[in-house]
């Protein structure tokens, strides 16, 4: 493989992962924060007082790491962040797995697309893979980057 | 254009923060809270009450049945001062839902709306699991005829297709204004998904209501 074929390949990869963290960043931010504490509300990991909080800045977070990667804003971290948080997504499937709670639905990409943990947590290695793909080649088609770092002081 | 590096990498900076603001912030803006309001006989509560809750609800969810308890002992703690209005968010893989819709319209129009509502919440366990919506719609004219309602009357407004469009128009409401859970209540503009943030959240948000209103 050629420097820039593995380049066009992270480069895909990162923007997959965007679009992704971004369907389902802005698909929660339409519904009430309330409707996504409700299914926070089903992993038993939260204080009840954490729920809305956590129900408001999760989706925001999403968005941003999601326009990051996109648009090619500080790759390494934004490929780290996404990484984290996928892991922390398969840790928290997992954990209501092991706790035998019943998840009709996860709730990842809001109440509009409905999947099961089991492909949520397959979808989300997946996705993990990505991330490291991207995280390996920085620099490749990075234009926000590119700009900030092009040229002298 | 900025010249400098620093001066660059605050734009960047400003232009991933300003795009995530709109993204994640804009949405919100787009659905508004609003106040639902439905017929007379999906209403239950005083003629003039201080609070309205309104129940988004759909008669073949579990989670709605085990909010029902819920929201009577918020009426019961208030009876002068909460009301509450009824809206159908029938669910469209919950087979006899919009039937049973239909049948509680058809008892509401009788006078016996939350009657039936009663009925139908406390006996989804054995009408929810039957195969067909033959069978589902006997269930409902049997529970009709034990209520006393009229058999004609009742048969004949749930054969109306008028009635289900007011069961459709619901529904539509509530998929406009992304009501994507059931039970969603509404109070005051806010809104609360089931049971736990009614009887914490939603109580908290009742009193305080009531509190400005005194």
């Amino acid at each position: 493989m050629t420097d820039s074929q593995k380049d066009a390949a992270a480069a895909t990869a990162r923007t997959l992962i965007a679009l992704i963290l971004l369907a389902s960043g802005v698909h929660k931010s339409f519904a009430a924060p309330e409707e996504f504490a409700a299914v926070l509300e089903k992993y038993y990991l939260l204080p009840p007082h954490w729920l809305l909080p956590f129900s408001r800045l999760l989706p925001a977070v999403e968005v941003l790491v999601g326009t990051a990667m996109l648009l090619g804003w500080r790759v390494k971290a934004s490929s780290t962040a996404a990484m984290a948080c996928f892991l922390a997504f398969i840790g928290a499937l997992l954990s209501t797995k092991l706790r035998g709670i019943p998840l009709e639905d996860c709730g990842c990409f809001g109440k509009g697309i409905h999947m099961k943990p089991e492909a949520t947590m397959a979808l989300d290695s997946v996705l993990i893979a990505l991330s490291y793909l991207s995280r390996t080649r920085p620099k490749a088609f990075a234009w926000l980057d590119a700009w900030t770092q092009r040229g002298s002081d | 254009m900025p010249k400098t590096r620093a001066s660059r990498s605050l734009a960047s900076t400003l232009i991933v923060l300003g795009t995530t603001a709109v993204l994640a912030g804009g949405p919100r803006l787009l659905t508004p809270e609003w106040v639902p309001d439905g017929p007379p006989y999906r209403k239950k509560g005083p003629a003039n009450p201080a609070v309205v809750i309104a129940e988004f609800s759909d008669f073949q969810c579990p989670a709605c049945s085990a909010a029902a308890p819920h929201l009577k002992a918020i009426l019961e703690l208030f009876p002068d001062k909460v009301g509450v209005v009824f809206k159908h968010r029938a669910w469209d893989f919950h087979p006899h839902a919009v039937n049973a819709g239909v049948a509680a319209e058809c008892a509401g129009k009788a006078g016996r709306f939350w009657d039936y509502h009663d009925k139908l919440f406390s006996t989804q366990p054995a009408w929810s699991v039957m195969e067909s919506t033959g069978a589902a719609a006997a269930y409902f004219q049997k529970t009709a005829d034990e209520m006393g309602l009229d058999r004609a009357a009742f048969a004949a407004c749930a054969k109306n297709p008028a009635t289900a469009e007011l069961v459709a128009a619901d529904i539509k409401e509530a998929g406009e204004k992304w009501v994507n859970s059931t039970p969603t209540f509404i109070i005051g503009g806010k809104r609360f998904v089931g049971s736990n943030q009614l009887r914490t959240l939603g109580l908290n948000q009742v009193e305080n209501l009531l509190k400005k209103k005194s």
